[in-house]
């Protein structure tokens, strides 16, 4: 489990994949996860990639996952939602000001306004 | 929906192997979603059963991935519990590992020795179509034969597509530029490279050019020779070495790994052709018989080995008719493989069944062992299924510590075998065939590793696979007592004594062995065996007439005679005629009979020998009834008799002063003597008479002298040879002499080596059994600390407890006892071949086992039952 003392280094996807499921709220599982990085950056991203990275984060403890009930819509299969757990927003937040730190300064056009 | 599901079934199968079923359901909803999203805009894959299956087989992928790290850290958790585990009772895990490895090494380096010694194939190819030719007497075989016989082979034997001689165990003398060492050398027939089907890896062998008398002199060197003496140098061939004083051409090196002659402890350094002379192709006018060389042949494909025994056996016969002096003595042929470990195979299987015992013993005590742990560990079991453990999370987290347990075992026997092998196959007596080549064998190691691992295992996983069934609640409650269920028990019981029993065949084995060999050792061989030293001359005289040679020789004898007695340290010299010396072979046989008339007798088959009036103080023979031959004897009809003949003839008179017919001529008995034991305290000797010998008697070969040394042999030997020397005519093969106590202690070498053996394994297992008992003992103590506490505190003394203890240790040893020794009484039949002087069965050796084992299980439950003694009552009842 992550230690108290710091909030463990993102990469650059589990930040994303991260956002996405703070985003979602309760809606959070891997299609709409993934349907959402794709609608908002615009870039191609593979299932097997999500997958993964979001077996790593519960790893790493900033997510937790439950098992919703199961729908006659999916052939009766239940979904797994993903939540971000107090560390996990511990980690984006770090994250977020790490780069904030990094651009002041820089002459560098960007969308980040609301932080 | 039926359309759908068949098309996701082979997909679902997937899932659930890769995520299981929980995680798989929902990653196939996911996919299924999708697609179903797709259709609705119009997006449709092509092939939808495709496009699943595709994706599924991604994200199966993408889980196998991920799972690595987590199983790596998953073994490494189970890792540290298992550590945990093993160091919350060191002594047990302690003694569960030395046990561990000393049986695997035990097992390992004996497994490896028998089986390269006695199970292996020769380094040579198609080595099953060797055979060695062997001569054999009425009473036994020997390995050498005369150079006359090789020759007759080779002319007259079709089987053999080629046949070769050979002679070895004497050094040459080597120098190369200053340096000059003795080296073990072969002398051998060209032919011997196609018997063996080798030839030098560099350069070529030796040729018939070289077996020509004053042909060009070279050698052929051994591998490890000319690595050591010259650095691998690869031009080797060409260049010269000085051998015994002459130039030779070295020709080329022999590969590594064909070492010859075959097993023995140091094979030969260099390899030189076998130079004929004329007397060695066929037998001169009033030549006697030399035998010197050992004949190795390979059959034909399409001949039989019962073909060339019969043609060996005609061969042999022809000069058997042609020379009086052969005697009864034929050659046979037998396969190499067998010949080899002819002596040794019995004992070797012994020593095999006697370590498989040992390993067992180990196995069994390890399996207690890990019962008496996983009884104390049962409330921890118990904490941990109240928890919510799985039955198959206990079993894996007991797997991991009975495995760990056999790795650290494993690693530490292996280490112990290495080292133990290299003490084995220095201790190993001389001639075991094949003794430098033993290695570990992986195999084996492997073999003896899993056997002990095994039951470790098992023995350490049933207890927790049951843990998880039995009333936790009253695990808790109960403390450790409640654990020790009945089935424990039984099992602890039931291995306690199954050990017991294995350690009392084993220990039969072992003092009937150690019996036997005392036996022999001690046994009378009807003469002294110590400072006797035997010595054969073979004079070889060129161009005289037969008459000059008899005189030649006698006048060598006499001579001898009078230079032995001279050097100092020698005590006697006698001659013996027609004959070897006693633990060699024996001569021809001759009737001998009471005369015609009422006294008549069957005629009895005795071996003779003509003997000199000195040879009874030189061979220290006994003198039992009458006397010895004198010198007045000579040339007269007398005969000495040996207590066997004279029984068998006479009965309980006296055979002295009777007449009787050796042969057909009638002759006096003068005295009677002490049995000679002529190839050792095995031998079932037949009756021996003793017939004068004179210098002066018409009787030819030449005779063997017989020497009496006063000192030590190996101190007297040199001086006589040097004494010998110049008495002989040029040209002469070289005079041979054996040490008599040399020759005994190679005889029974092998006995001596396998008596050592096991004893080493008796003590072995011993220890490991005593050992098996006190931790078995104390464990059941610690279980019963409560019980204890009660005892005490209602009344129960001291010593009563203790008493308890011992008894119910006691208890087990008996029962272990009573099995053992009938399953020995059962076996005793396979004993009986390999004993002498010891029946199987004897009652003193059985009861001496019985108290031995009886006092180290006594000693062994000692330590806990004192334990259980000074339990204080109330510790025990907080417990």
């Amino acid at each position: 489990m992550t230690r108290r003392a710091s909030a463990p280094v993102l990469g650059e996807f589990e930040l994303v994949v991260l956002l996405a499921v703070l985003g979602l709220g309760d809606d959070a599982y891997p299609v709409t996860i993934r349907n959402a990085i794709e609608a908002r950056t615009g870039r191609q991203v593979s299932r097997p990639a999500v997958f993964i990275t979001l077996e790593r984060l519960e790893d790493k403890g900033l997510v937790s996952s439950r098992y919703g009930d199961p729908t006659p819509v999916r052939g009766g299969r239940a979904k797994r939602f993903f939540r971000a757990t107090p560390s996990g927003v511990r980690a984006v937040q770090a994250s977020l000001d790490a780069v904030s730190a990094m651009t002041e300064g820089l002459p560098l056009k960007t969308k980040l306004k609301h932080l | 929906m039926s359309r759908r599901s068949s098309m996701l079934r082979p997909t679902e199968r997937l899932l659930r192997i890769a995520l299981g079923s929980a995680q798989a359901a929902t990653v196939l909803g996911d996919l299924q979603e999708e697609l179903d999203a797709r259709i609705a805009t119009g997006q449709a894959p092509t092939f939808p059963r495709i496009w699943l299956l595709g994706h599924a087989a991604a994200l199966a992928a993408a889980a196998c991935w991920t799972s690595v790290p987590r199983v790596i850290r998953a073994a490494g958790y189970s890792m540290r519990d298992a550590i945990r585990g093993l160091r919350a009772s060191p002594r047990t895990t302690a003694l569960a590992i030395l046990i561990l490895t000393l049986g695997m090494s035990a097992a390992t380096v004996t497994f490896s020795v028998v089986d390269h010694v006695v199970l292996r194939p020769l380094p040579f190819p198609d080595d099953h179509r060797l055979v060695a030719v062997y001569g054999t007497t009425s009473r036994g075989r020997t390995r050498i034969v005369s150079p006359q016989d090789y020759f007759a082979f080779r002319a007259g034997v079709p089987a053999f597509e080629h046949v070769a001689a050979w002679t070895a165990g004497g050094t040459s003398t080597v120098r190369i530029g200053d340096i000059v060492e003795e080296v073990p050398a072969l002398v051998a027939t060209a032919s011997l490279f196609d018997v063996l089907r080798v030839r030098p890896m560099i350069g070529r062998s030796f040729g018939p050019d070289h077996e020509r008398s004053g042909g060009p002199k070279a050698v052929v060197l051994s591998h490890a020779f000319w690595q050591r003496r010259f650095g691998a140098d690869p031009s080797i061939a060409g260049r010269t070495i000085v051998v015994e004083g002459n130039v030779h051409e070295i020709l080329g090196v022999m590969p590594p790994g064909a070492e010859f002659p075959i097993g023995v402890a140091e094979p030969a350094e260099i390899w030189r052709p076998y130079v004929p002379r004329p007397q060695d192709v066929a037998y001169l006018r009033g030549q006697g018989r030399a035998w010197f060389l050992q004949v190795l042949a390979r059959l034909r494909d399409d001949a039989t080995i019962e073909q060339a025994a019969t043609q060996v056996d005609a061969a042999t016969a022809a000069l058997a008719a042609q020379h009086a002096f052969y005697g009864q003595w034929r050659a046979r042929v037998d396969w190499l493989r067998d010949a080899l470990v002819v002596d040794v195979r019995g004992w070797m299987l012994l020593v095999l069944g006697a370590v498989s015992l040992v390993l067992a013993v180990a196995c069994v005590n390890v399996a207690n062992l890990q019962l008496a742990r996983s009884a104390v560990r049962a409330r921890d079991f118990a904490v941990r299924a109240s928890l919510g453990a799985t039955r198959g999370q206990l079993v894996h987290a007991m797997l991991v510590e009975s495995l760990l347990l056999s790795v650290i075992a494993g690693a530490a026997g292996l280490l112990v075998s290495v080292w133990a092998l290299d003490v084995v196959k220095s201790a190993l007596p001389d001639g075991i065939s094949r003794a430098s080549q033993i290695a570990l064998d992986g195999r084996i190691a492997a073999a003896a590793f899993a056997a002990a691992a095994m039951s470790g295992i098992v023995f350490g996983i049933v207890p927790a696979w049951q843990a998880s069934r039995t009333d936790i609640i009253g695990i808790l409650k109960a403390g450790t007592s409640a654990a020790s269920g009945p089935a424990r028990r039984t099992w602890r019981s039931g291995l306690l004594i199954a050990q017991v029993g294995l350690m009392v065949v084993l220990l039969v084995a072992t003092s009937l062995l150690v019996a036997s060999f005392v036996r022999i050792m001690g046994a009378d061989l009807g003469f002294a065996r110590t400072n006797l030293v035997g010595i054969r001359v073979f004079p070889v005289w060129r161009g005289l007439t037969a008459a000059d040679r008899s005189s030649r020789s006698r006048e060598l004898f006499r001579q001898s005679k009078l230079a032995l007695e001279a050097v100092p340290g020698v005590a006697h010299v006698g001659y013996l005629a027609g004959a070897e010396l006693p633990l060699h072979d024996t001569s021809a046989t001759m009737n001998l009979q009471r005369p015609g008339g009422p006294d008549a007798s069957a005629p009895l088959e005795v071996e003779f020998r003509r003997a000199s009036e000195d040879y009874l103080e030189a061979a220290g023979l006994r003198v039992v009834d009458g006397r010895w031959l004198r010198e007045t004897d000579r040339d007269t009809a007398v005969v000495v008799l040996d207590q066997i003949a004279a029984a068998r003839l006479f009965g309980a008179s006296s055979a002295v002063g009777r007449t009787v017919l050796v042969g057909d001529a009638p002759a006096q008995v003068i005295g009677v003597v002490s049995t000679v034991r002529f190839e050792g305290p095995e031998d079932d000797p037949r009756p021996q008479i003793h017939l004068p010998w004179s210098l002066q008697g018409a009787q030819g070969g030449s005779p063997m002298i017989v020497v009496r040394t006063s000192r030590p042999p190996s101190e007297v030997v040199p001086a006589m040879s040097t004494a010998l020397t110049p008495l002989l005519p040029a040209g002469s093969p070289p005079t041979l002499i054996t040490v008599m106590d040399d020759l005994y202690r190679e005889l029974t070498a092998d006995r001596r080596f396998a008596a050592g053996l096991m004893t080493a394994f008796g003590v072995l297992a011993l220890l490991i059994g005593a050992a098996g008992i006190y931790s078995v003992m104390s464990s059941i103590v610690a279980l019963q600390t409560r019980e204890i506490g009660i005892r005490c505190a209602l009344g129960a003394t001291r010593s009563r407890i203790a008493s308890l203890v011992l008894s119910e240790a006691g208890r087990h040893v008996a029962v272990g006892l009573a099995i053992g020794l009938a399953a020995a009484w059962a076996v005793s039949g396979i004993f009986a071949s390999l004993v002498f002087g010891v029946t199987p069965t004897e009652p003193a050796l059985y009861l001496i086992v019985v108290a031995v084992l009886a006092l180290v299980a006594l000693a062994a439950a000692w330590l806990p039952a004192r334990r259980a003694a000074r339990v204080d009552p109330i510790v025990a009842l907080r417990e």
